[in-house]
């Protein structure tokens, strides 16, 4: 190719409008998407004007989030308020992706977060990294096209500076024909003047070219000429290794990298539940408080027992797994933010791939570990569909935070007084599912999924100092979503639960009665009775007997509820895995959710009330001494605890994850092949295992 | 020749990408590694990491670093040399 067309000749040259709104520009409500490449330091500049207040949302019928956020500009008499939205960082406008596609149409006003058309946005604002202009300033050239108001916001203004660049920002703006701002995120620079300039923007004065090679060309000569003639130091190539080059290679290489990887996962994991346990326990206690309080306070009956026993213990059951998960975001977003992630991506790429994955699925695997909802909602970062459909059908494999109660119960029952056993279980069910999810993947990918693999490719930013404030933005939103997503959904299974294990009302049996009799007989006795320590005794020995008749009573209503009359029905099903009818009542329930299995147990048992917990020494005893319907053989034994354990590794017991699986794969036959598969794996490897144990001659 | 020739450290301006697929295609494009762009190659092997330099006359001002697979980074082809072709020529 000859000489490309000079810029000044270049596209369309409009003359610029009239200013609008007289000197303080634009009032009333203002909607500004946020667009620009990734790792620009987009989300940063969006925290750093709207600060923590933002609302998330999906843009209707896509599975795309959209945040909103207020910045109010300009006195009390001509005020803007301005409706940022962040919208997904993206190479190009032009790419076949959805996250390009939704950039798309909400700048064509076709889509916006709040559902109802809104028309064109009234100003445009493209985050374009200083340190990388060319490459950003097609972008920009990209979005001018559109011949939307625009402002540029030049972002890490700062690095640029500190590198020995000076980006001439007049220059800029004349070839651009739109406002230009040099900002820091980071370090709150230039936001004032930007927020100014959004409110002033106006249709660019120039038209980018519209074929890309010539665009590319532009930005190249464009971006050479605002570099200011050598005034700094510019660094040179190749003479010097940096930190990043030092660091890079042995990041990602299999020998350095995954030590160093394993060691920050460990640290972590370790965080997480050693800090974590401490609000768990706190809320925990709280929901116990409130559920007597609500017992105590309101009269007894149907009312009572719904908001205590359903209610209560049902947000109870959710928010107490809410600081693993804030806490586990809050990490990820750290070290997302440090760099270290993409590093961790491309070094995994390695060990996904051979099970059908791409490398980007790690974030969204590691993430399911807390929770496999935020977990199946980032798979929006891989690129490729059938690799995205493989990673949300196996993510709920990996060990979520409710498995941990009944890992916690079984392994309890298992090894007692054996912690380093117990902790070595635990380790082995983490193992368990992560192998299942892998090969799971590599089925799938080989039969429904088949199709090539997408070659990796991933941009490496910087090695930054996280930002406290960006991963708290991230956490904050992450745990509204968990909350608002399973709470809603668990609250719901609770409250039916509570409804199945507690009608039909029944009369209690008559065993209970002939005890609460002889009990009355004992009191009545001691009243007449002079000697103290015999009345002692008496008094103890009807209380003695008043428990056990109200452990009878609780144990027959279970038992004729309609929870216990189905566990009664479909226990057969579960016989070969060794369970009982009241172990099948436990799995049955925690088909929902099975966080439940627990207190379920516990109910079923006898052994406590709703809010039984995992780490209640009488609790764990009790469950671990309750008999089957002959007396003497317990309900866990160890053959069946092993099963158990098995199954509860593998099994899909979670509707909000069933849901959400629905919702981002686009459809309910992905969620049905999930809860078929994992249940199906779940039953098989518990069936093998009983049975194997049984022969072994444990039982 | 191709970019697995190159020993790290070395510098040099892409040719041709050699990628079929266009989806493919376009994202590395989009990302800044095109044809007539200079790299630098930071690792070779698997995974390839290699820092994308802006045009010539920039400096080194304007630079990325991406990571992608071998298989990858084993179809693009560079000039032979540093500076040997400029950005409107390597087209």
């Amino acid at each position: 190719m000859s000489e490309g067309p000079s810029l000044e000749t270049v596209g369309d040259v409009i003359a610029p409008p009239s200013e609008p709104g007289g000197g303080g520009g634009l009032t009333g409500v203002l909607h500004v998407p946020l667009l620009g490449n990734p790792n620009t330091g987009k989300t940063t500049l969006f925290n750093a004007l709207c600060g923590l207040r933002h609302k998330t949302s999906n843009f209707p019928g896509t599975t795309q989030e959209a945040r909103i956020g207020v910045v109010r500009i300009g006195s009390e008499s001509s005020e803007a308020e301005v409706h940022l939205v962040d919208l997904p960082g993206i190479y190009s406008l032009e790419l076949d992706l959805l996250e390009a596609r939704v950039c798309r149409d909400v700048l064509a006003g076709r889509l916006s977060p709040k559902g109802e058309p809104i028309g064109d946005p009234e100003a445009v604002c493209i985050v374009a990294d200083a340190t990388n202009l060319a490459r950003n300033l097609v972008f920009v050239g990209e979005v001018l096209r559109r011949r939307l108001p625009t402002v540029v916001a030049l972002n890490m203004i700062d690095l640029a500076r500190g590198q020995g660049r000076e980006i001439n920002l007049r220059t800029l703006e004349e070839q651009l024909g739109c406002r230009v701002v040099a900002v820091s995120a980071r370090k709150g620079e230039g936001l004032e003047a930007l927020s100014a300039a959004i409110r002033t923007a106006t249709v660019p004065t120039h038209t980018p070219p519209g074929d890309q090679t010539e665009l590319e060309h532009w930005a190249d000569r464009l971006a050479v000429r605002s570099m200011q003639p050598a005034g700094g130091n510019a660094p040179g190539i190749g003479t010097t290794l940096s930190l990043t080059d030092r660091l890079d290679p042995l990041l990602v290489s299999p020998w350095t990298g995954i030590p160093i990887f394993a060691a920050v996962m460990v640290a972590v994991f370790y965080a997480i539940f050693s800090i974590a346990q401490f609000p768990m326990e706190w809320i925990d206690a709280f929901f116990g408080t409130a559920a007597d309080f609500v017992e105590r306070v309101l009269p007894e009956g149907i009312l009572r027992d719904l908001i205590a026993r359903g209610v209560v213990v049902g947000i109870g059951a959710t928010a107490v797994f809410v600081p693993q998960i804030c806490l586990l975001f809050f990490l990820i977003s750290l070290l997302e933010d440090t760099g270290y992630l993409a590093r961790a991506a491309l070094l995994m790429h390695r060990v996904l791939r051979p099970f059908g994955l791409p490398g980007h699925a790690f974030v969204p695997l590691l993430s399911s570990h807390a929770c496999a909802l935020p977990g199946i909602m980032s798979t929006r970062v891989i690129p490729d569909r059938r690799e995205r459909l493989a990673t949300i059908l196996v993510a709920p494999f990996m060990t979520c935070s409710a498995r941990l109660p009944v890992y916690v119960l079984v392994t309890s029952l298992l090894f007692k007084g054996q912690p380093l056993y117990a902790g070595l279980a635990f380790v082995g069910c983490y193992m368990l599912g992560a192998i299942a999810g892998l090969f799971s993947a590599f089925i799938a990918r080989q039969t429904i999924l088949k199709g090539p693999a997408r070659p990796m490719v991933l941009e490496l930013p910087t090695y930054k100092v996280p930002s406290l404030r960006t991963a708290l933005a991230t956490t904050i939103d992450r745990g509204w979503v968990f909350l608002k997503n399973a709470g809603t959904n668990i609250l719901a299974i609770c409250i039916v639960l509570w409804w199945l294990g507690s009608y039909p009302h029944v009369l209690p049996p008559e065993s209970a009665k002939l005890l609460r009799v002889q009990a009355t007989d004992l009191r009545a006795l001691a009243d007449t009775t002079t000697d103290t320590t015999k009345v002692e005794a008496q008094r103890a020995s009807a209380q003695k007997l008043e428990d056990e008749a109200n452990r009878l009573t609780a144990a027959d209503a279970k038992a004729r509820s309609f929870i216990g009359r189905m566990g009664k029905t479909v226990q057969p099903v579960f016989a070969p895995l060794g369970y009982d009818w009241q172990l099948t009542i436990g799995v049955l329930t925690s088909f929902a959710a099975r966080e439940v299995f627990v207190s379920t147990m516990a109910i079923v048992t006898s052994a406590g009330g709703d809010d039984a917990d995992v780490h209640d020494e009488g609790i764990v005893q009790s469950i671990a001494t309750a008999p089957r319907d002959d007396g003497k053989t317990p309900i866990f034994t160890t053959a069946t605890c092993w099963s158990v354990l098995v199954f509860f590794v593998l099994a899909m017991q979670c509707l909000p994850t069933l849901a959400v699986t629905a919702k981002e794969a686009g459809g309910a036959k992905w969620a049905l092949l999930q809860l078929v598969w994992m249940s199906g794996v779940a039953y098989a490897a518990a069936f093998i295992v009983f049975q194997s144990l049984r022969l072994a001659g444990i039982s | 020749m191709l970019l697995n020739a190159m020993k790290a450290g070395e510098v040099s301006h892409v040719a041709t990408l050699g990628v079929d697929d266009p989806g493919d295609a376009a994202l590395l494009r989009a990302m800044g590694l095109r044809p007539g762009i200079r790299v630098r190659v930071v690792r070779l092997g698997e995974p390839t990491i290699l820092e994308v330099l802006g045009a010539e006359a920039c400096g080194c001002a304007c630079a990325s670093r991406i990571g992608l697979t071998k298989a990858l980074a084993s179809r693009v082809r560079v000039a032979a040399a540093a500076g040997a072709a400029g950005p409107e020529t390597a087209r």
